[in-house]
This record gives structure tokens, sequence and C-alpha cells, in this order.
């Protein structure tokens, strides 16, 4: 992992005690709360519905167990005893006092994070695979990269007032777990003809109001070129895009109003000019990254435990059928671990959960932990004879829910019940789905079925790419919930499609319940997913068991 | 409570001056009931409560 050198410490220390002079002069009233916003927003500090909101970034999603710790004390010290792990792989507060803000950045700073650029139109949090460095179909592991571009992209004087927000995501392998298509710039690892391995480049995706699915702006860019080569990109956007109009500022409607053919000519001619700049500097700072990601030394040990541990106890069984993914090293597994129990909020650890998960991580996963954009914790190196174990004590600590990629490991933003944005809750309709199907015991019956939930049209939640999405909205001053069927968020994304008129909050539910049931009599076989058979039947079928009386009338 | 626009309109300048007491203030909507003004829209009724997933903010006290 990556650790943060002389001039990476210096200066989010320096950060922090800017930020503490901000706050001493916004308390003692200097400075006013319109002066002071600016300067709250560049280290993070949001402003809810109930209280302000820390938004702390995990770089690509990658923690130690030190870090996570100090997640737990902050929550612990400074709020009411949790974290919400969000859908950029970030961590928020929820209910921080303004004075504490510097403490809390300054006992961030102490195990290398901090709250820079998690917010303003600014390039935010590097995302990637949460699997990076484990999965068995990586080609290259993508965090060096993502960290490369973390550095660049931090305090870059060029972009620190960019048309609007922007936001990059890369991945290892042709699987995409990191949604790669739905993002300002999204990279893909690939090797060319001569086996080389260079970056896909896939620019102008987006969800929000205007969702798109990336293009290709390049098939194949070197590694060496890769960092000039995005700096182009953002450099052209920071030019071209629009600054007239807010919902037409990303990079996604540049790309729409101008075309790709001419994006690619300005990315191409602007390229030109500061690739030459770049001077191979970029190529040795990769080097030392490279050097800090070097996989840890896996255990060689036999896994007859395991295997008569799985025929012995079928809860854990289960649990391992749902929550583990195949690893690169003989041996190993990366184990997915639920913050989705039925009837929580998805997404919130508490402090004692978190803890757990770092001692798992110190003793059995080589000291490493991932965020997934799906709001889950992935211990993404363990080795199988030390699964039991992990098991036993995330069990303990309600950590122990075999729903991984099930219906109720549900994605939703923290919607009404916090962001000021939202236009309807989220949190509850996803408590209420995975306690429904719980209830019916029908979960692993339905088997892969991904449910995404946004607040608002703003997408926090990726409803566009859930399979079944659901988009809350304020229709007349009640909350309603919109629909949208088939999307896909992994490489071969779709923007889901909407069914139909929105259903109310005591309707939503059971419209959910409505629509799996029907695709269980739907289905050829238990095999096929709910995407497949939405895939082969198209949305009629779907629609006529969403809205049985308009099927009625059709019939009639 | 106000019923009058002007009114409204100054309180709402008193009360973005008390920077020292509240942020992000604005007017909004709301209904004469026997506990005194309510909200007339669910949005600013959860802010008198606080979040529905726990007992947090004004509802904990």
């Amino acid at each position: 992992m990556y650790v943060y050198n002389d001039f990476d410490e210096a200066f989010v220390r320096e950060r922090v005690s800017q930020f503490r002079g901000q706050v001493a002069r916004r308390i003692d009233g200097s400075l006013t709360e319109d002066e002071f916003k600016p300067f709250r927003l560049m280290n993070g500090l949001y402003l809810q519905l109930h209280a302000y909101m820390l938004r702390v970034a995990v770089p690509y999603g990658t923690l130690n167990s030190a870090q996570m710790t100090q997640l737990a004390h902050l929550a612990d010290k400074y709020d009411k005893g949790y974290g919400h792990f969000t859908t950029r792989q970030n961590i928020q507060y929820n209910w921080p006092e303004l004075r504490d803000v510097p403490d809390m950045l300054s006992d961030l700073a102490d195990v290398g994070m901090h709250a820079i650029q998690t917010s303003g139109n600014t390039i935010r949090n590097v995302t990637a695979d949460h699997f990076a460095g484990a999965a068995k179909d990586e080609i290259e592991d993508p965090r060096p990269v993502a960290e490369l571009l973390r550095q660049w992209s931090t305090d870059h004087p060029e972009f620190q007032g960019l048309p609007r927000k922007f936001k990059i995501a890369v991945t290892g392998c042709e699987a995409d777990r990191a949604v790669i298509r739905a993002h300002d710039i999204g990279i893909q690892v690939v090797r060319n003809e001569a086996n080389e391995i260079g970056y896909k480049v896939i620019v102008g995706g987006g969800l929000g109001r205007t969702p798109m699915i990336g293009k290709v702006l390049s098939d194949f860019v070197s590694k060496a070129d890769l960092l000039p080569y995005c700096e182009a990109i953002v450099s052209v956007y920071n030019l071209l895009g629009r600054r007239d109009n807010k919902y037409k500022a990303r990079i996604k409607i540049t790309l729409h109003e101008n075309g790709i053919d001419k994006i690619q000519e300005l990315v191409n001619e602007r390229f030109e000019q500061i690739q030459p700049l770049f001077g191979g500097i970029d190529q040795q700072f990769l080097a030392e990254i490279e050097h800090s990601f070097a996989p840890p030394a896996f255990k060689v040990k036999s896994t007859d435990g395991y295997d008569a541990a799985r025929l012995a106890n079928p809860a854990f069984r289960s649990w391992t059928d749902t929550n583990l993914s195949e690893h690169r090293a003989d041996g190993y597994a990366i184990v997915s671990i639920s913050i989705k129990q039925h009837g929580a909020t998805p997404g919130d650890a508490t402090s004692a959960q978190m803890r757990v998960m770092a001692d798992l991580a110190t003793k059995y996963g080589h000291d490493e932990l991932r965020i997934s954009h799906e709001q889950n914790v992935i211990l993404p190196h363990v080795h199988k004879s030390d699964l039991l174990a992990i098991y036993t004590a995330l069990r303990d600590v309600d950590l122990a829910t075999a729903n991984i990629g099930l219906i109720s490991d549900i994605i939703a933003c923290p919607g009404m019940d916090y962001c000021a944005l939202a236009t309807a809750r989220s949190i509850p309709v996803a408590k209420e789905i995975a306690t429904r199907f719980d209830e019916l015991k029908l979960e692993h019956e339905v088997g892969p079925l991904k449910i995404k939930i946004s607040g608002c049209i703003n997408a926090c939640g990726h409803h566009h790419v859930g399979h079944i999405g659901i988009l809350g909205l304020d229709r007349a001053g009640v909350e309603n919930y919109q629909i949208t069927l088939g999307g896909d968020g992994t490489e071969s994304t779709t923007i889901g499609t909407r069914a139909g008129p929105g259903f109310g909050a005591d309707e939503i539910v059971p419209a959910i319940e409505r629509l799996v049931l029907g695709y269980l009599s739907l289905r050829m076989s238990k095999e096929e997913t709910f995407l497949q058979a939405y895939r082969r039947l198209g949305e009629a079928p779907f629609k006529d068991i969403l809205y049985p009386e308009k099927a009625a009338q059709n019939a009639a | 409570m106000i019923t009058d626009e002007a009114h409204g309109d100054i309180r709402l300048l008193e009360a973005k001056a008390d920077q020292s007491i509240v942020v992000g203030v604005y007017l909004a909507e709301a209904k004469k009931t026997n506990n005194g003004p309510a909200p007339t829209h669910f949005r600013e009724a959860f802010r008198t409560r606080g979040p529905s997933n726990y007992s947090h903010g004004k509802q904990e006290a």
C-alpha cells in the first residue's frame, strides 16, 4: 500500500492548519458563512439537513487496519458512533460539530488520510475496482495508476475551478467492478497486440439527470503516456466545458455537444503540446508507487480445515457461497463483508464493527481492507484456512450476512434522511425491501439481483445501472418512487428504462415484490438471472406485472 | 409563523444575520395547528425531527 512521503505529510498537515484558522475565524465571526463556504468545501465539509457532514476520502477504496481503526475513533469521538460508506468508496460522518472538524482532519492526517477534493468542481477521489490486486481476472493492479492520478490531481493548480466536478475510475481487467463507463474518465488496463500493458480510455460517462455511457477516446494509451493524456482531456474540458448552465457542465455534455471526433482532435493536439513537458518524471513516481503496491507474501497452507468446516456448518457454507470471490493466489479468497444486514442502513458501520474489521485485516488479511462502491467492505487477501475464524468474528457483530450480490445487497444514497439535495428518502425503502425478502426467505431463490436506490435525480445511488433502479422524487409534496428496469453497471453497461408512473411510499415495496415474484414465474430456469430474463423478454411482461390494472385494460 | 410576505423577508434577513446561531436559513411553508406552526412539506417535517433510520437530531433531545 502507498504510504505518505514527507511531501504528502507536510501538505496534508499544512491544509489542516489552514483550515483550523479558517474555522476559528468563522466561529469568532470574522468570516461569514458565504465567505467560509468555499474553504469548508475544499476540505470535504458539507452542510446537510440536520448538521454538517464530513466526507473523508478513501483513495481507490483502499485502507489499512490503522486507518480503519482511526475511522472508528472519529466515529466515537466526534460523531454518533458510526460512519456511512458511500458509493464513491468514501466515508461520511453525519454529525460533526464545526469546532471539532480541524481535530478530525488532524486525526486523519495521523494515519495518512484527508478530506481534500471530496467536494467542489475539482477532480474527486479516484475510485478503483475494490478487488484490485487480488482478482484472478486482473491484468495488472490498477491502484498504482490511481495513486499517480491522485497525486497529480491533488491541488493541481490548473484544475481547482473546473466547469463541474470530475470523477475518474480505474479497473485492471475486462470485468468492470468500478462502473468505469459511468465516469468522466474511465480507465481500463489492457494489453495490445504486442502484449504490452496500456490503457483503454473512456470518456464522458455519467449518471445524474442526463445519464450517458462513456465513449472510447483511445483503445490503447501506453503506460508512459497515460498521465499527459489524462491531463490533456481535463485541460480540453476545462476550456470547452460549459460554465453557463451547471446542468450542462459535465464532460458528458461537452462530449455530446461537440462529438467524439472533435474532442479526440483537441485532446490529441493538447497531448502533443504537453507530453514532452512531463519529461518522464511521472514514470519515476509511478515506479516508486508500483513498488509500494507489491503483493503481500501469500501463505502456502492446506485448506482441508476450510472444506471440512463448510461441510459441517450450513450457515458458514451459505456465507462462503455468496460472500467469497476468486483470488489470484492458490488457497486464497476475497471476502466481501456485507454492510447490508437485513433492515439496517446500507453502508452504515458502527465503530465496534469497524474495529472488528480492522482487527481481522491485521490478523488474517495482510493488513488490507477495501471499501466497495456497492457500500460493502472487502478483505482482499484471506487464506481459506482463516475463513471460519473470520466468519465467526463477523457474526458476533452482525457482519456475517450472506447476501452479497443478492436482492438485499442494495445500494442506497443517504436520501432525504440526511441530504439537502434529496427529493425523497432512500434508506427506509432499502431497509423495507431487505426486510421483506428476508421474511419471504426468497433471497437465495431469486439469485443475483442488483437494486439501486437514489433519493434524487443526481443518482448517487446509481439507480440508472441497477437491474432494478428506484428513483425517489417529490410529486406534488408527496414522496414518489420511479422504477427503472434493465440497468447494468458492469462491462456491458446499460442505462435502465423507466417502467412507467411512479409509486407512492406505501406502494413501492409491494411493487418490487410483485416484480420479483413475477420474474420467478417468467424465468426459464433457476440459472436465468433477473437481468438475463429481462433482456430475453423485453420490458413488456415486467411492465404488465408492475401495472396489473393497465395490463388488464389492454387485454380487455 | 409569518403571514405577511414583507415581514417574512425582514425576518429572513434578521435570521441570516444571526450567523453564530444558524446557517443556511430560508423561509418554509407552514400551517397553523393546535401545537403551533407545523411544516406543510415532508422535507421540513423531517427537519423538525431528524433522520428516520436512527433517533438522532432534534427527536433525540
